[in-house]
């Protein structure tokens, strides 16, 4: 039976890596769309307290149930980052489950 | 005289091996739920609900915005929230998704109880409101579609070509 277990470490390694580097660009624009978009938001705020289509009071009430939206948005990232360590974790485990696979038949 | 049975060696390799291949069907990392289908169409039927209602708001003169006009949609939107709310909830791995959703019902009760104390909605606040409720529309069906994986993704032990 041939079977090398180092080797099979570092193609391992080397899936779950290439899974990472592919998927970690998307989180990091859904990051920066989500600070993004949130800056342009409180710019629309300021403006309509400037106009006077929302008072003080209102202000405040907006800014604080922006927090809630930025929070919601970055929740939404945070599920992406989640599904890229899921793949990257399977990859490498369909790395090792193909090697054993090719190994038994040399039995 | 006693005879002593000892295992053959191949047939020992071939039992740890299956053993192995046996285990790693039961040991595959899961962090998210599996994408569902349902929950993604119900969640833009209720943001598509929650934006007509504010277009139908901001329809109407500022002056005849009175709670009662609205009070039937903001119950049958505030039941339609609770059920996504509810779908999320009893999902494993599903914190984000049911967080989100919570976001949405606990804003969607605070513009309702507002808008039940001044007896108003002005145009200002509509306004943003309606754009924030889309955006965590956009985000809730985001985190859904974030959860859709390959066969492969999803159980690479199971060859899937």
């Amino acid at each position: 039976m041939s079977f090398d277990i180092e080797k099979v470490s570092n193609e391992m390694i080397s899936a779950a890596r290439a899974v990472l580097f592919a998927e970690s660009p998307k989180i990091q624009s859904c990051i920066q769309a989500a600070f993004k978009e949130e800056q342009n938001v409180l710019e629309t705020i300021a403006n309509a307290r400037l106009k006077g289509d929302i008072d003080d009071e209102e202000l405040k009430s907006q800014l604080e149930d922006e927090k809630d939206v930025l929070k919601a948005a970055l929740l939404a990232c945070k599920v992406k980052e989640k599904a890229a360590a899921q793949k990257a974790v399977n990859a490498a485990i369909k790395v090792l489950s193909d090697a054993i696979k090719v190994a038994i038949p040399a039995l | 005289m006693s005879i002593r049975y000892s295992f053959p060696n191949h047939l020992l390799k071939f039992t740890i091996i299956a053993l192995a291949i046996f285990l790693l069907g039961g040991c595959l990392v899961k962090l998210v739920d599996d994408y569902d289908s349902s929950t993604f169409e119900e969640i833009l039927q209720v943001g598509k609900k929650v934006d007509k209602f504010y277009g139908d708001l901001l329809e109407v003169n500022s002056d005849e915005r009175a709670y009662q006009k609205f009070r039937a949609q903001y119950v049958e939107i505030e039941v339609d929230i609770r059920s996504l709310v509810t779908r999320n909830k009893i999902r494993a791995l599903n914190e984000e998704s049911t967080q989100i959703s919570e976001t949405i019902l606990k804003l969607w009760l605070k513009y309702k109880d507002a808008h039940k104390a001044n007896d108003t909605y002005s145009d200002g606040t509509a306004r943003l409101d309606r754009e924030r409720f889309f955006r965590l529309f956009v985000a809730a069906a985001s985190a859904e579609r974030a959860k859709k994986l390959t066969a492969d993704d999803k159980d690479p032990t199971k060859n899937s070509k």
